[in-house]
């Protein structure tokens, strides 16, 4: 266990790694930062002068230690829209994202774990067909669609239900739907094949033989053992929907971390793309590695195996 | 098995998507930027004030969402082809060498995957979207990027235990050059696989240039596409239902039908897969 988790942590360091340095050669890419920063008349001696002070006359591998070096104590510099720390905009931005992507996990649950205990137990019958319809409709529908769909139907046709900022918690409902969306999909389909596994196993038969209600032999004892796989993804969904945010949180002019990126996007704002890519690979590489460890946890089988 | 049939309805759909990309100037009702302000906001046919000459309607402008919608088409079908082209080929070139070299070259390739797959695809999106210079390019270059770790794993898996397997020991002892090994035992053995993940790739890429599209981050107008459209109908949701209607469901089919054309392939080349 402790030679995996060293293994683990250093893959995790390495990926943090990798996205910065592709962070800094997007940078790079992105041209001549002096060139924004300067009035158009600037003189070659302003030009000269701006470079050194932001350290940009330097050795490329000493910019790139320079800029390590700042990435790690938080530091992208100043968003150029709002004058402020471009990684404390994101921060502050942050709890709405986290809100919105556990509310659309929450959704997701509530709609797989029944649908996929269900398809399996009545395989073959109208619930294991209605699941696989769903299954294709949410890989063939993207979220965001999904998010204006709901707007034009729930908002403003049937006006049950507000579309557009974050000011309660019925402002989550259509969001968390549009966002956990796509996922029911692979769930369902995860916990009914490992339902009907362990459907078939001695211990169910067991149980059932001694008695057991159904009900409890399949809540209780079934989906308990069914769900391990389940658990397993609920992390790398997470992690993902806090990417698809993204987009829905534009759709529904959701104030998160997301929107602020892809309006950094559109004025360029470099700083605050920097600072919300970076933000989220090591809230993904985090997410992924507790989930790692946690399987422990939830299977104590793994543990010694 | 009913579910072993051909399906037909799939491949009508993406037929039809690719009449429309390769032929739809010539069938489309209008041209697809052509402004009519008169006829603007012109309900789908079947309700009270539409016309058969705007059989979906038409958006703010008066434009024609039909001939826009086949217009979509050959943009969206564009960037899946090259799309799929170059980071199926790159992905599948760096899993072939991957599972076939191993050591050294599986190391840094897999490391590769790793740190692509640890970086979550639409902040990726974004980094290069603030980077590169707008339009298709742009969009093809995002989606390779974030592609071809998919080609490459499930290429690597596959080759590694092909390896193993007698005919590749028996050529490599009958003294075939290693490239040749690669291009003549490998690459055909692999090329099911490739066609699969291409064909349920096509859906993919379909929404994903719909979701940067949509952004504002993906192609740029005049050039017409479904997630464009889509953003601009946004701001009339209340009163034109069919601007994020009908581009939507252009979306949905293509997607659908490319994803049940490649689970049909999946389970027809790989027979295993067919219980459950």
């Amino acid at each position: 266990m402790r030679a995996y988790l060293i293994r683990r942590l250093w893959q995790g360091a390495v990926a943090v790694l990798g996205a910065l340095v592709i962070v800094f050669v997007a940078q790079r890419l992105a041209g001549d930062p002096v060139a924004l920063l300067l009035p158009m008349d600037a003189s070659e001696e302003d030009f000269a002068a701006m470079r050194e002070a932001l350290g940009l006359d330097r050795p490329l591998p000493v910019q790139f230690l320079v800029f390590l070096r700042d990435a790690f104590t938080g530091d992208f510099g100043e968003s150029y829209q709002w004058q402020a720390p471009a990684m404390t905009l994101l921060l502050e931005r942050l709890p709405a994202t986290l809100e919105l992507a556990l509310a659309g996990l929450a959704f997701a649950l509530l709609l797989a774990v029944p649908l996929g205990v269900m398809s399996a137990v009545y395989r073959g019958r109208w619930v294991d067909r209605l699941a696989k319809v769903l299954a294709l409709l949410g890989q063939a529908m993207p979220g965001f669609w999904v998010g204006l769909l709901l707007i034009l139907f729930l908002a403003v046709r049937l006006q049950w239900l507000p579309a557009f900022g974050r000011e309660g918690p019925l402002h989550l409902v259509l969001p968390a739907v549009a966002l956990g969306w796509y996922p029911v999909a692979a769930m369902t389909r995860t916990l009914r094949s490992s339902m009907l596994d362990i459907l078939d196993s001695d211990y169910i038969r067991t149980g059932r033989v001694m008695g057991l209600p159904e009900r409890t032999v399949i809540w209780r004892y079934a989906l308990r053992n069914a769900a391990v796989p389940l658990a397993t993804m609920i992390g790398v969904y997470f992690a993902n929907m806090l990417g698809g945010a993204f987009v829905i949180e534009v759709v529904f002019a959701w104030p998160g971390v997301g929107r602020a990126v892809v309006d950094a996007v559109f004025a360029r704002d470099f700083p605050v793309v920097q600072a919300g890519v970076l933000l989220s690979a090591v809230i993904f590489v985090v997410v992924n590695l507790l989930v790692d460890l946690s399987y422990g946890l939830i299977d104590p089988r793994i543990r010694h195996g | 098995m009913a579910e072993r049939r051909v399906p037909v309805v799939s491949c009508l759909v993406l037929g039809l998507v690719l009449v429309c990309a390769v032929a739809g100037p010539w069938f489309a009702p209008h041209e697809a930027s052509e402004i009519a302000l008169a006829e603007s906001m012109t309900p789908p046919f079947w309700r009270s004030g539409g016309s058969l000459d705007y059989p979906l309607g038409t958006d703010m402008l008066g434009r024609d969402i039909l001939s826009r919608i086949i217009a979509g088409a050959r943009v969206s079908v564009t960037v899946a082809v090259y799309a799929i082209a170059l980071s199926g080929g790159i992905g599948a070139a760096l899993g072939v060498s991957a599972g076939y070299f191993g050591g050294m070259v599986d190391a840094v390739i897999s490391r590769l995957i790793d740190i692509q797959m640890s970086i979550p695809a639409i902040p990726l999106a974004m980094l290069f979207a603030a980077v590169l210079p707008p339009g298709e390019g742009m969009v093809i270059t995002i989606i390779v990027l974030t592609y071809w770790t998919w080609y490459a794993r499930i290429v690597r898996g596959e080759v590694l235990s092909l390896r193993e397997r007698d005919f590749i020991t028996v050529a490599r002892v009958a003294g075939v050059s290693s490239p040749m090994i690669l291009i003549r035992h490998l690459t055909p053995n692999v090329l099911n696989t490739l066609l699969v993940l291409a064909t349920l790739q096509f859906g993919s890429v379909i929404v994903f240039e719909a979701g940067l599209s949509f952004l504002g981050l993906g192609i740029q107008p005049p050039q017409v596409s479904w997630g464009g459209m889509l953003a601009d109908g946004r701001n009339f949701i209340e009163v034109a239902w069919w601007l994020i209607t009908m581009p939507g469901i252009a979306i949905m089919a293509s997607c659908l039908a490319s994803n049940l054309l490649g689970d049909w392939l999946r389970d027809t080349f790989d027979p295993k897969r067919r219980i459950t």
